[in-house]
């Protein structure tokens, strides 16, 4: 009845490896499934798109827009062409948290999930520093002196760390909450009340997470191109 | 007191909420290539075309906007030009007029030389005609008046005087006529 | 045996609610943030997007640690490594 983890559905054996492929993963391609029926979509319907925006390429023009804004301001000019990678994790994100409230168990309440986002920005952190300041990145590393060496490159690990486990700490809080009430409350309870708890741990803490581990992840990357 | 382990770990749920272990390992790989499939396919899908089209009309509409500021400086540029040939035009009316103006002041100058030179010719002409006359008239009348005082005279000398007192009566009276017509 | 094990879970649970209890710290910074931030945006209205926008990063930063004790509690609670050792051990 209380279910919090994360079932195991099938086991798959791959060179002698065993994979489980578990709920989370299943969950996370039937988003992607969404999105990108929602891209196909918008796709589709973007050549009938006119010069004078109209209801649903208004919505879809004013998401992109606004996304792209945000990019730009946050990551400058000449880191523009990672727009699309944080796009995908803003939307992906903010489906999988959001696909709580239709009873899916949220990807994000996996930390392997969360960490392999952020060890992406981690990936993306070393890569833009190296490339855009080479050398004066890897100094950094020894900033004031050579002996801080072991507590910078802690301070390094541990941002790919911290990034993950807030967004799977929060989502995964909302989802024990929202599971706790849905299995210890009697069926009458559950007519109305989880509505506003699905509003608040669901949309509203799943979105401003979502917000903020984007916004980590853009502050970051910009900090190592500079 | 005597526990029953076994009640309590078959309690123990199914899945695991979070582990660190190889399971958890391969989640992460498996995850992270989902997202980057899931990146490529809406980068390429949704993101850039529709970034792409944005950025063409942007295009467009800034191309037209240009156009139209184009064409409002070329007018305005016209409109100067036109302006300012207005102005020529109307300074080279004032400029005609003006010489229009002295022309016909110069003509009439002429005009009214010539009329007076003509007025002046006709006076003249006039005052020699009346001159003329005027002598003719003298002429005439000193005739008459010795006709007349000759006739007076032979009479007046037959009755009274000879010759010698006619001849010198008649120079003097013909002396004093003469004086008195040139004066007069 | 079975009284270790006992013994083990209870601590494991008493350890993941003092785990938690570092949540109390962690509200109190997150209010003065939040109150901080009010102060300010009251002061200067104008500038209230961008206050609200640091004002959400300093959030998730301060919960930081709160998320940390949660990350704690839940690994004493359902991943529990002594319990794993001890079974292997002793079973």
């Amino acid at each position: 009845m209380l279910n919090l983890g994360i079932d195991n559905l099938w086991v798959v054996n791959l060179f002698g490896t065993e994979i489980w492929i578990t709920r989370t993963m299943l969950n996370t391609w039937i988003i992607m499934l969404v999105l990108i029926v929602l891209a196909v979509i918008v796709r589709i319907k973007l050549r009938s798109f006119r010069e004078i925006p109209t209801g649903f390429q208004n919505a879809v023009e004013s998401v992109i827009e606004i996304f792209e804004n945000f990019v730009d301001n946050t990551l400058g000019e000449k880191l523009r062409y990672l727009g699309p990678w944080f796009f995908t994790v803003f939307a992906f994100i903010l489906f999988s948290n959001l696909s709580g409230v239709f009873g899916l168990r949220p990807p994000t309440a996996d930390w392997g999930t969360t960490f392999a986002f952020a060890l992406a920005t981690f990936i993306l952190i070393q890569i833009v520093g190296i490339r855009y300041r080479k050398m004066d990145y890897l100094k950094n590393f020894f900033y004031p002196n050579p002996i801080f060496f072991p507590l910078n490159l802690i301070g390094e690990l541990a941002r790919p760390i911290s990034l993950s486990f807030r967004l799977f700490g929060n989502v995964l809080a909302g989802m024990i909450m929202m599971t706790l009430i849905y299995s210890l409350t009697p069926k009458l309870v559950q007519i109305g009340l989880p509505v506003f708890l699905h509003a608040y741990f669901d949309l509203f803490s799943g979105a401003l997470q979502t917000y903020i581990f984007c916004m980590l992840s853009l502050m970051f990357v910009k900090g190592a191109s500079e | 007191m005597n526990f029953n382990i076994d009640p309590l770990l078959s309690a123990l749920p199914e899945g695991r909420v979070f582990a660190l272990d190889k399971q958890t390992l391969i989640t992460i790989v498996i995850q992270l290539l989902n997202a980057c499939i899931l990146a490529g396919i809406l980068g390429f899908i949704l993101y850039k075309p529709v970034r792409e089209f944005m950025k063409n009309r942007t295009g467009r509409i800034s191309g037209q906007f240009n156009d139209a500021q184009n064409k409002l400086t070329e007018a305005e540029a016209l409109k100067a030009e036109y302006e300012k040939k207005l102005a020529e035009i109307e300074l080279e009316r004032i400029k005609i007029l003006e010489a229009a103006r002295v022309s016909a002041a110069e003509k009439t100058r002429d005009i009214l030389a010539e009329a007076r030179a003509e007025a002046e010719m006709f006076k003249k002409r006039a005052a020699e005609s009346i001159a003329y006359e005027k002598e003719r008239l003298q002429k005439e009348t000193r005739l008459h008046i010795i006709e007349i005082s000759s006739l007076m005279a032979a009479k007046f000398v037959e009755k009274e005087i000879g010759t010698e007192d006619h001849d010198r009566l008649f120079n003097e009276a013909m002396a004093q006529l003469e004086e008195a017509s040139w004066l007069s | 045996m079975h009284e270790s094990l006992a013994f083990l879970l209870a601590m494991a649970h008493f350890a993941a609610a003092i785990a938690l209890s570092n949540g109390i710290f962690t509200t109190f910074g997150q209010g003065k943030i939040v109150s901080t931030a009010i102060e300010s945006m009251a002061r200067q209205p104008e500038a209230a997007d961008s206050i609200r926008g640091a004002m959400f990063v300093g959030l998730a930063m301060a919960e930081t640690s709160g998320i940390y004790g949660l990350l704690i509690a839940i690994i004493m609670l359902f991943a529990n490594p002594l319990v794993n050792i001890f079974i292997q051990n002793m079973g």
